[in-house]
């Protein structure tokens, strides 16, 4: 059941990461005003300049992190249903999301803050917020825990091995 | 690791298989193969109680303390 909603939101994410980069590349290649606003993690932008090229090379780059973030978790869902756990590839995987995820969060949320900061018209407001599922400080927490999962399934590993090794 | 078995000299000794033994103790011959080659990471108290009672024999007797020479 996860695997197949793991598996169909990854496709969807493929379908998205393709659209995203044919928008970029045509914004790449864009000067001036646009003719529709572009919004860019929350942040309305009408003007192509070059940080903006910046920022949103940045946030293709983060989300490519994070479909390849879903990818490693698809790949963990398959050694579970093949009763691999405690594997080094487990281990491995769990600390490649975190890594991923922190990487998507830094690569989107930095640059777009920078281009708030530098544009001219500011017309987002600096948002503190401590929860909700689009805070930065809950991917940051949830690339933290994929980290920290890590850990736990390096212990655990070593701990099977020790009780296998006990005669 | 710095704890070595001399569980195949005690055997050599009693003049004792280790098929015979993992037999009499209740294990089995992996687990012994294990234990005999130092790749066992614990030893349970009632199997070591086993082997000393089969084999009439002292915990020293199959178990030697050799330290590590520490690295340069």
């Amino acid at each position: 059941m996860l695997k197949g909603f793991v598996s169909l939101f990854f496709f969807l994410q493929i379908i998205g990461i393709i659209g995203s980069l044919v928008l970029a590349t045509i914004f790449l290649f864009q000067e001036g005003d646009l003719d529709m606003p572009l919004k860019l993690n929350g942040t309305t932008i009408e003007v192509i300049d070059f940080p903006t090229k910046i920022a949103i090379f940045f946030v293709c780059f983060g989300y490519a992190a994070f479909v390849y973030g879903i990818y490693l978790f698809k790949q963990i869902l398959e050694l579970f249903s093949q009763r691999i756990i405690f594997d080094d590839r487990i281990i491995l995987n769990f600390n490649k999301i975190g890594k991923c995820f922190l990487a998507t969060t830094l690569l989107t949320a930095i640059p777009v803050f920078i281009l708030e900061i530098i544009s001219e018209n500011r017309t987002s407001n600096i948002n503190f917020t401590s929860g909700g599922f689009d805070s930065i400080l809950f991917t940051v927490g949830l690339s933290l825990f994929f980290m920290v999962l890590s850990e736990v399934f390096k212990i655990a590993k070593t701990i099977k091995e020790e009780n296998e090794l006990t005669v | 690791m710095p704890i070595i078995v001399n569980l195949d000299v005690m055997l050599a000794k009693r003049k004792m298989r280790s098929n015979e033994l993992a037999e009499q103790i209740g294990i089995t011959t992996a687990n012994l193969s294990i234990l005999k080659t130092g790749k066992a990471k614990a030893i349970r108290f009632s199997t070591l109680e086993a082997i000393c009672e089969i084999l009439d024999c002292q915990p020293g007797d199959i178990m030697e303390y050799i330290p590590e020479e520490k690295k340069l």
